[in-house]
């Protein structure tokens, strides 16, 4: 019996959803996942990957995904920080067709039949939307980037809701895209929830502290003398930092930065403390510093020549990168991504150039690991253009002199023979050498006895 | 002659380097209930591994095979699964959902490291636990290929 492969998969698929009713688990709907890069900026290794999963889309809707998952991802860095950093960023939409169109509302009876199963009514609230079961997307992942950093499920649903956690859920509602950037803080920098209803889980956090002590708060450096601690809420603290009391669901006994968030309400702008979270978030997993020119540690230079050293950085909002070249311990007035570097400038042998390049933000007033920070290190190897010596003469019993030079001569040498060490005449001339090289003095003159091999400039 | 065969070595050479590099990292794909984290599968990809972004829920301690601790993290536990919802839509007010699950995946990524044999895991303590406390030990995993 001839089987065709569509059958065969067909077949194989039956079996699939047989064992899985069986067991209770959740199968796929049918779909054909395919990738397209929304935010190229680089190798996956080297920066932040976002992925953004259709969920609930039609094979005939999948063109409407990708234009919903470019507004997703134009919504995401709508606001500060992450708009002056997107290219630490890549992203990607990864769509697959499900069966149907939308999602499941329980409380009203209605089921799709959809890639990743996600649901509204979770835990009783009905916005809660979410996918019931992660395995559908992590093998997603693992087929087409297994380095996401920032995973995204966009439902193609028009009803409000989502969920945060591993994966971000998000619906189609206009207002769910405000929801995304405060999950981006929970799911990318680790910032906790400032406001005061539900449960805590008792961890300190970069946004919320039990730590009633200006100087011990992990966000000291924002405070200024002048706040008071604890910081009353009232109009002449709203754009103050300090220590409000109220937060991570908890209405005394927590501390956040300031009065308000979007980590505390929707619809207002990150405070400094959880923009600096999110600055050092993106630094933590993306580099300052692009690449470099030449890309090996080891950078030869000839005498009376020089060699250019090039780096290049990302591009900060605020302020241009500070970048500073420092050769053998000692720093160079050279500020910029180029750097020439004659012979002149170096010692003889191994000297070492390196470069340091940073993110100044007054975005970010505690780094105390260097996140906003890289640097580069060359050996450069100062080599002598021509260096060359005569080692071994002998003289043939036919009366001719045998001799080696050797070393180095870039542009060639000449034996030169002088009998009163003041008068010198050339005997030969030889094209660069870079070795041994032996000379036999040719015809035989016993009466020669000074010989010389000068390397030609 | 002696050239292309110089050239022809130095073409095997990098070839054997790129079979042998290892800029690598390991998904382990985890599952995790109220007392046990097992491993499901683990899956090897080309690349670096980025670091985590640091949670708490789940610590980690990747040791050698005498025991010496090759480093340490923490990662989200996934049975806890919360939501953020406004009270009213536009409102901006939030509200916090939670729900436990008795089981759940999660995946955790590290660079190859052939040093690497174990990794075992513990429940995070509370910052309001006693220092002295032990944490709750949840499982150990293989890292070594049988």
């Amino acid at each position: 019996m001839n089987i065709t492969w569509s059958s065969r998969f067909r077949v194989v698929r039956l079996i699939q959803v047989l064992i899985a009713m069986a067991v209770g688990i959740h199968v796929p709907a049918f779909g054909q996942a395919a990738m397209m890069d929304l935010l190229p900026n680089g190798p996956a290794s080297e920066r932040i990957n976002i992925v953004i999963l259709s969920e609930g889309y039609t094979a005939a809707e999948l063109a409407q995904f990708r234009t919903d998952a470019t507004n997703t991802l134009a919504a995401l860095f709508s606001n500060s920080p992450l708009s002056g950093y997107q290219e630490h960023f890549n992203a990607f939409a990864i769509s697959v067709a499900s069966a149907e169109s939308g999602s499941d509302h329980p409380s009203r009876g209605i089921y799709r039949n959809t890639y990743f199963g996600s649901s509204y009514d979770n835990a009783g609230i009905a916005r809660y939307l979410t996918v019931p079961q992660r395995q559908p997307v992590y093998d997603i992942l693992y087929q087409f980037i297994p380095q996401y950093d920032i995973v995204v499920i966009l439902v193609n649903d028009t009803e409000y809701g989502g969920s945060g956690g591993r994966f971000m859920t998000i619906s189609k509602h206009s207002l769910t895209l405000e929801i995304a950037r405060h999950e981006l803080g929970h799911a990318f920098a680790s910032l906790g929830d400032e406001y005061t209803t539900g449960e805590s889980s008792g961890y300190e956090l970069p946004n919320a502290t039990q730590i009633l002590n200006r100087s011990l708060t992990p966000w000291k450096s924002w405070i200024a003398d002048a706040t008071a601690v604890p910081t009353p809420v009232s109009p002449t603290n709203d754009t103050s930092v300090g220590l409000f009391e109220g937060a991570h669901y908890n209405a005394a006994g927590w501390y956040r930065p300031k009065s308000n968030c979007k980590m505390r309400t929707l619809g207002v702008d990150y405070c400094e403390v959880c923009k600096e979270a999110l600055v050092k978030a993106i630094y933590a997993q993306s580099s300052p510093l692009r690449s470099q020119e030449p890309a090996a540690f080891l950078a030869n230079l000839v005498a009376a020549s020089s060699q250019t050293f090039r780096v290049k950085t990302t591009t900060p909002p605020s302020r241009p990168m500070e970048i500073r070249w420092i050769l053998n311990g000692s720093p160079m007035s050279e500020t910029g991504s180029n750097l020439v570097l004659s012979a002149a400038q170096l010692n003889p042998g191994t000297n070492y150039l390196q470069v340091n390049v940073a993110d100044r933000t007054s975005l970010v007033r505690s780094d105390p690991t260097a996140l906003l920070q890289a640097s580069s290190t060359w050996q450069v190897v100062l080599e002598a253009s021509s260096q060359i010596r005569l080692e071994r003469p002998t003289r043939l019993q036919d009366g001719r002199l045998v001799f080696n030079v050797v070393g180095k001569a870039a542009n060639g040498m000449r034996i030169e023979t002088s009998s009163n060490m003041t008068t010198w005449t050339p005997v030969a001339t030889y094209g660069p050498m870079d070795g041994t090289f032996s000379i036999t003095n040719s015809p035989a003159n016993g009466s020669i006895t000074i010989m010389r091999a000068v390397s030609l400039p | 002659m002696a050239m292309s065969l110089a050239l022809l070595a130095s073409a095997v050479s990098t070839a054997l380097g790129a079979s042998g590099d290892t800029n690598r990292f390991v998904a382990l794909q985890l599952k995790v209930t109220a007392t046990e984290v097992t491993l499901m599968q683990a899956l090897q990809f080309p690349g670096k591994a980025k670091p985590e972004p640091k949670r708490q829920g789940l610590d980690y301690v990747i040791l050698t095979a005498e025991g010496t601790v090759v480093s340490r993290g923490s990662i989200e536990n996934p049975r806890f699964e919360r939501a953020c919802t406004e009270e009213q839509p536009g409102s901006g007010i939030l509200t916090q959902s939670t729900s436990t699950l008795e089981e759940a995946i999660t995946v955790l990524r590290l660079p190859v490291d052939p040093t690497a044999d174990s990794i075992e895991f513990f429940k995070s303590p509370d910052s309001g636990a006693s220092p002295t406390q032990a944490p709750q030990f949840l499982g150990k995993v293989s890292l070594k290929t049988p």
